[in-house]
């Protein structure tokens, strides 16, 4: 009886009738209903919320707002920034090597996107078939995925050693002379060859790992029924398997492109950004600025830039699938 | 029913812990605003807690007072053991409680920036010379007082950018030339004396061994092209009212670079590769007998040696230039008591600790370098290679402008970007030193 004048942490409680009844009954189902049905999912919300914003949403506004100034290390001692309008913008999209960073981004990202998803593909693939050892050859095929990726660097690193390095010793050994004490971190092109190896090798499990799940879901007998169709291996891949598998494509191309925006340890370790910046991705460009030079407010123009460019792909990504869903319907 | 009350506690304690979490924010947040003016404070009473070194008598003067000291990881168990061990020591006797971190050389700049950037510095590290200025200038550290103590000229100016030393000189060492014997023996050579004699001495042992001639590192040029510079007769840059102006792409200049990445492109010294080699690159090829002279340091000697037992390895002064100096950069560490430090007088007591003339003697010897002081390398007992060394660093040793701008040269290298340009082909010469010279000076203009 004592509960109907106690204080309770129902909202709807209080509004209670004193005298006990039906009505005051429904009210405070109602107002239980309420308080579970809105109030109890944002409390266990809350906790979440708030970490997504400040791990989030805070250091995007936070970046966001120090592009718009010229910080270096002595504003962040004193706390006092200097507002520079977009100077830091106008300077990544007219330095011309800031964009040549941007275009060997995306270009050497691209490419091991492509790279990537073949090679995932084609491992897919091979492995979707059954054969004598098929289990060691795809628990061998994932262990690169588990390697860290600075101790693939570094490992990498000395396979292409000019002088010691197994790479050339290898092709040497194979009759191509030239890479006798070849020189793969001296230029712009062969260095972004072995970095892009070495990311392609750490990457392409994860896709084949995807792809092989996607494979196994196509049903038998729309195989089948392909096969009785007279369809030929390469027919059935390009008219039934990537088509069925399309959603999944995109999934991957989205998180590869994102990955391989981001591309940091790999070159950091390898070549550093040299000969002369000639392999920096604007992941480097971005420390560098930052943590070399203390240019925090163009690091975090550019950090921007490569947050709009990746939201981009992102809602690119959605509509797409958005319209996967409405062909389907 | 029993849900309800259950699920309610649990949602409150999940706002609860979140809320906790959070409140400490403003608690490191608020102070970062008083402390912006705190930095110059505490510069202004340096001599408080400098007054009182080398008075171990002082005991459990700290007690309950708490530090964090930030070292470089000395990359060996033994250095870290003996750092450790001086630290206890230090615990013991002062009863202060000291929280010790090897930081790693590569992550270390980072790190000072980002500790300075978020107001969560240590009290005392270990500082790379070329840096003390960098965040020196910023008011990072306290001022030191260095006595009457006849430290290496060199290495104190680095770390004083405004005329007052901010880095305790805690260890040193200059580069000198590293050359095979054996080699040298067999062909009948002494150690080249001239730049000349270098690529003398070179084309013969190109032209008699397999062996390359000598260490020309590209990613790692910095501390070979341009003690050149000075070799040739020339500055880096020099000092211009409150400010400096760059030098560097003067005649002297030209020729120092032009030397040196001659060795490389004209007189192929090393292999291809060694546009990306750093000194460890070098060392490796000497090592396996690959490569007849390198520059390096004492702890570069060590290294070889224990990677090659068999290897003869003769040290040299470097040869000298047309300037008719032999003048190297003296690198090292300095020990630095940051201004925000808490406990300042703990944090300087530990400073003094670790400078005390054995402790440097033991910890420099192990780790390769010589004690800052030239009282402290007169009372090593050297070997011939020893002396070499030492006369490089006491005789033959310089600094890099102390400006709060070097850092940010060496971080975006602006050097090695030049000499690797020149190396592949890229670059003329003098065009790539008058583009270092411009930078140079916007950057001092700044």
């Amino acid at each position: 009886m004592t509960q109907q004048t106690a204080p309770s942490p129902d909202p709807g409680a209080d509004e209670a009738p004193q005298q006990p009844g039906q009505a005051s009954g429904r009210r405070r189902r109602f107002g239980r209903r309420w308080y579970e049905s809105k109030v109890l999912p944002v409390l266990f919300l809350l906790p979440a919320a708030l970490f997504i914003f400040g791990l989030t949403v805070w250091p995007v506004m936070r970046t966001l707002q120090l592009s718009f100034t010229d910080a270096d290390l002595e504003m962040f001692m004193t706390g006092e920034f200097d507002y520079i309008g977009f100077a830091n913008y106008a300077e990544v999209l007219t330095d011309p090597h800031l964009r040549s960073v941007f275009l060997t981004t995306a270009v050497f990202g691209l490419i091991c996107v492509i790279a990537t998803l073949a090679l995932g593909t084609a491992v897919a693939l091979l492995l979707n078939r059954a054969f004598k050892g098929r289990t060691v050859l795809a628990i061998l095929v994932l262990l690169p995925w588990a390697v860290p990726r600075v101790a693939a660097a570094i490992v990498w690193q000395w396979i292409f050693d000019d002088q010691y390095g197994i790479a050339n010793w290898a092709l040497a050994g194979m009759g191509l002379e030239m890479f006798e004490g070849f020189a793969w971190f001296n230029n712009r092109y062969t260095a972004f060859t072995a970095i892009g190896i070495t990311i392609v090798w750490q990457s392409f499990p994860f896709v084949a790992l995807v792809m092989l799940a996607g494979l196994q879901s196509i049903s038998q007998e729309v195989l089948d029924a392909a096969r009785v169709d007279g369809a030929g291996p390469l027919q059935t891949l390009r008219r039934i398997k990537l088509p069925m598998l399309k959603p999944l494509l995109l999934v991957l191309v989205v998180i590869s492109t994102i990955w391989n925006f981001k591309i940091f340890d790999q070159v950091y370790v390898m070549t550093g950004g040299g000969p002369a910046r000639q392999t920096e991705l604007l992941a480097i460009t971005t420390w560098r600025e930052a943590f070399t030079q203390h240019d925090f407010g163009l690091a975090a123009a550019l950090a921007m830039a490569m947050f709009v460019i990746l939201a981009i792909v992102t809602f690119l990504y959605l509509w797409l699938i958005r319209e996967d869903d409405e062909d389907l319907s | 029913m029993m849900t309800h009350p259950w699920r309610l506690l649990l949602a409150l304690a999940a706002v609860a812990v979140l809320a906790a979490a959070c409140a400490e924010d403003p608690d490191i947040a608020d102070p970062t605003d008083d402390d912006v003016d705190e930095p110059d404070e505490p510069d202004d009473d340096p001599d408080d807690p400098d007054d009182e070194p080398d008075e171990p008598e002082d005991e459990g003067a700290h007690e309950g007072e708490e530090i964090t000291v930030w070292i470089m990881q000395p990359g060996s168990d033994t250095l870290e053991e003996m750092l450790e061990g001086y630290t206890e020591e230090f615990e013991e006797e002062h009863g202060a409680d000291v929280t010790l971190t090897f930081q790693p050389w590569d992550d270390a700049h980072d790190a000072f920036t980002t500790a300075l950037a978020g107001d969560d510095v240590p009290d005392v590290a270990e500082m790379g010379t070329t840096w003390t200025p960098e965040f020196g200038v910023l008011g990072a550290f306290a001022e030191q007082d260095l006595g009457d103590e006849d430290y290496i000229d060199a290495v104190v100016d680095t770390g004083a950018p405004e005329g007052e030393p901010l880095g305790v000189p805690w260890y040193a060492a200059a580069r000198a030339l590293i050359y095979n014997v054996e080699v040298f023996e067999d062909l009948g050579l002494e150690p080249p004396e001239t730049w000349d004699e270098l690529v003398e001495v070179g084309e013969t042992i190109q032209a008699e061994t397999d062996m390359y001639a000598y260490g020309v590192v590209g990613a790692g040029a910095n501390h070979f092209v341009l003690p050149r510079v000075w070799q040739a007769g020339g500055e880096i840059a020099e000092p211009d009212n409150d400010s400096w102006t760059a030098t560097i792409n003067e005649p002297e200049g030209v020729e120092a670079f032009e030397h040196y990445t001659d060795l490389f492109t004209e007189h192929e010294f090393a292999p291809e590769g060694a546009l990306g080699w750093t000194v460890a690159d070098a060392q490796e090829a000497f090592t396996q007998e690959d490569l007849a002279m390198f520059q390096g340091l004492g702890a570069n000697v060590d290294a070889v040696e224990a990677g090659n037992e068999d290897l003869e390895v003769g040290v040299a002064l470097l040869p000298e230039g047309p300037g008719g100096n032999r003048d190297t950069f003296a690198g090292g560490s300095h020990l630095v008591r940051f201004a925000d430090s808490e406990a300042p007088e703990a944090a300087q007591a530990y400073i003094d600790f670790l400078m005390t003339d054995e402790r440097v003697a033991e910890f420099s010897e192990e780790i390769g370098f010589f004690p800052g002081t030239e009282e402290g390398i007169d009372a090593l007992d050297l070997d011939e290679r020893g002396e070499v060394f030492a006369e490089m660093l006491t005789e033959h040793s310089r600094s890099y402008p102390p400006t709060a701008e070097w850092g940010a040269f060496e971080g975006d290298d602006l050097f090695v970007n030049a000499v690797q340009e020149i190396m592949q082909g890229d670059a003329e010469v003098s065009e790539a030193l008058d583009e270092i010279a411009e930078e140079m000076d916007a950057a001092f203009q700044e």
